[in-house]
């Protein structure tokens, strides 16, 4: 599948993907390289992934990235209490331990988490490792034998090779640098807000009940609202959620009622110093122009 | 700046894209073997006649961060540009034009390494290497011969700074010997081995994270005196802590961090004479600041940053955006110190109007117009 292939299924989708976005997809899928995705809140990264497993009608598999994540909750875990179980069943019998032992740490008694769960399934899955940088910097070197050689070593076990390479997709929000290495391994792509055009389609896309002129106001005004001065800017998923409130509202035009406007402003901007900059006077102009 | 690359007249896709990456590295992107390689790799995936798929492609392969996407677009229309300059006359195809037909062959990296490079350069490409050898030499002015011994002075300050601001506590758990703690998970999985029961008791204790240091450098003209001491400095600062983050300055502001892990101290300092030569007159710290907080911020300050900021406090702009901005960098929970030349003077107060908007959001207000005050910051950094 060409890139512009991928752009054109992915919009059967609903997912519509910037030019460069796709060609980053295409490469990354053919030379089975991770694909790194930077950008802000809410422009459609996590979207993606769900949108590629759609597209490739195979399974997501999602790990959350948190602050003190660890191999034990991402890659695998062995099964304890069934461990423990296993010995005192075993207790009584004659046989000798060395089989116990292989026997408490075969797959049996693996629990497989996310990652691992990824390399073990028969067709390739979709992998998203979403908000790489709330985890530590600790959990980033787990993933590099994952991500450069698609297996996991248990020392009790052995290596388990994928089965076959899962897309993977890893997404980041950028409040603190990934390392150099994880970097170098993966395909890059910085997600930018959408430029007005690609944002209209969007809206249409996803909103196809909207009135295309109220559409056309509600895309000037978020990407207005975006060159102003405010803490958080509204992605792609806060527009979706203001248009839909407007809707909802019965609102024909921005310029009908600018009280009910400002009030469905929460919707986009997301912190209370926002909400003080952009008054109701300031929507008014921003819906204006 | 985009520094002048030494092209050579080759044909073969994967000698032009040896020159390619060849020019992004002297601009300042981390290239490696292995991203040529997957170029050629991708290549094939493409349609090698347009353009703007080579672009994008290669923009995947070669960019890392933020910053590498933002100039991939203009380093590659300048490789282009100048590529096609130095074609003109000899009526050969430009270096990413499009290429009708041309398929690549699985040729291992060793074979594309092996090829003789230098045979091709023309005359005309040596010339202009010479030209930009001399502008290169015109343009250091700020690394004026530092002293040896001045830079060993420096060194010991900037390890004993570093030392004193090494480590903060956190709020996980890690395994320890003498922890605060049991670990439970260890203690279960260990008692495997005496059927169950825990002889053994694990502990787990809150470790010591490391703190990073973000360097912000005025180098305008009222601080160029002490350009060369600070630079020096903070080179430093980044030779011991790999993490720390250095930007510098004027009426805009730059990240150098690449450029000062440089192993040769005047090589760096001569690369940042290179790259602030386009800053303009005046000092905008508000500016700057906020241009810090709107890219870097982000990704560089947490509650385990110090940001260190150097500079005598003159500013051409408002000094409310100082305050604003400065507020809005300690929500990050950082320490901010800010080392003001000016304050080693006798009878000085800050009355500078954006350092006193900047000193209610300050951790630590010192003086740094001395050697000797670089060197005593360390106790006044443990207290922070």
């Amino acid at each position: 599948m060409q890139w512009n292939e991928i752009k054109t299924s992915l919009y059967d989708l609903d997912y519509i993907a910037s030019e460069d976005l796709a060609m980053s997809i295409h490469i990354a899928i053919n030379l089975e390289r991770p694909l790194l995705l930077e950008g802000e809140a809410g422009i459609g990264k996590t979207a993606l992934a769900l949108a590629l497993s759609k597209l490739y009608k195979t399974s997501l598999i999602r790990l959350q990235c948190y602050e003190g994540l660890d191999a034990s909750s991402s890659i695998y875990e062995w099964n304890y209490q069934k461990q423990l179980l296993s010995i005192r069943l075993n207790e009584n019998k004659n046989d000798n331990n060395v089989k116990i032992d292989d026997q408490i740490f075969s797959k049996e008694f693996l629990l497989e988490r996310p990652l691992l769960k990824a390399l073990t399934q028969k067709k390739s899955p979709v992998l998203l490792i979403d908000e790489i940088d709330r985890a530590d910097e600790e959990f980033e070197a787990y993933l590099l034998e994952i991500l450069s050689e698609y297996q996991v070593s248990i020392p009790e076990y052995g290596t388990i090779k994928a089965l076959s390479k899962p897309i993977v997709i890893i997404t980041s929000n950028n409040t603190r640098d990934l390392s150099d290495a994880l970097r170098r391994r993966c395909i890059y792509n910085y997600v930018y807000y959408p430029k007005k055009e690609l944002e209209l389609e969007i809206l249409q896309k996803k909103l196809p009940n909207i009135d295309s002129e109220l559409s056309r106001q509600i895309v000037n005004f978020v990407q207005n609202l975006r060159v102003q001065d405010i803490e958080k800017k509204p992605g792609i998923a806060e527009t979706l959620d203001w248009a839909a409130a407007i809707s909802g509202l019965g609102l024909k035009d921005l310029s009908d009622n600018y009280k009910v406007l400002h009030s469905t402003l929460v919707c986009l901007l997301k912190t209370e110093a926002d909400k003080a900059v952009i008054s109701q006077e300031i929507a008014q102009k921003l819906a204006k122009i | 700046m985009l520094k002048p690359t030494k092209f050579l007249a080759r044909s073969s896709i994967k000698s032009r894209l040896l020159d390619f990456t060849h020019h992004m590295y002297a601009n300042g992107f981390n290239t490696t073997f292995d991203q040529v390689f997957q170029s050629l790799k991708g290549l094939k995936h493409i349609d090698l006649s347009d353009l703007n798929d080579w672009k994008s492609a290669l923009r995947s392969i070669y960019c890392y961060n933020f910053q590498t996407y933002e100039n991939f677009d203009e380093l590659f229309d300048s490789f282009e540009r100048q590529k096609n300059d130095l074609n003109k006359n000899k009526n050969t195809k430009s270096i990413l034009s499009p290429i009708e037909g041309q398929t690549l062959t699985n040729e291992t990296a060793n074979d594309i390494l092996n090829k003789d490079n230098e045979a091709e350069i023309s005359n005309e490409t040596k010339s202009k290497i010479t030209a930009s050898y001399l502008e290169n030499n015109r343009k250091t002015d700020l690394k004026e011969l530092i002293e040896t011994d001045l830079q060993q002075r420096i060194h010991a300050a900037v390890l004993r700074i570093a030392k004193s601001i090494k480590h903060k506590r956190s709020r996980r758990l890690l395994a320890k010997k003498k922890g605060e703690k049991l670990d439970l998970r260890k203690i279960v999985s260990k008692s495997l081995a005496y059927e169950g029961y825990p002889l053994k008791l694990y502990k787990k204790s809150k470790p010591k994270k490391p703190m990073k240091i973000v360097t912000i450098l005025d180098i305008s003209g009222s601080m160029k005196i002490y350009s060369q001491i600070f630079l020096t400095f903070v080179k430093g600062l980044v030779g011991i802590n790999q993490s720390t983050e250095v930007y510098l300055f004027h009426t805009r502001l730059m990240r150098v961090t690449d450029y000062l892990k440089e192993n040769d101290t005047l090589k760096a300092v001569n690369r940042i004479s290179m790259l602030t030569e386009g800053f303009s007159g005046g000092t905008k710290i508000g500016k700057s600041l906020k241009e810090f907080n709107n890219v870097y911020s982000r990704n560089f300050v947490n509650g385990k940053t110090v940001v260190m900021i150097i500079s005598d406090g003159y500013d051409t702009g408002s000094s409310k955006i100082v305050a604003e901005e400065l507020e809005k960098l300690k929500k990050r929970n950082c320490k901010i110190v800010w080392l003001n030349p000016l304050l080693g003077w006798e009878n000085y107060a800050p009355v500078a109007s954006s350092m006193k908007a900047a000193s209610k959001y300050l951790d630590l207000f010192a003086p740094c117009n001395t050697l000797e005050h670089l060197e005593n910051l360390e106790k006044e950094l443990i207290e922070i």
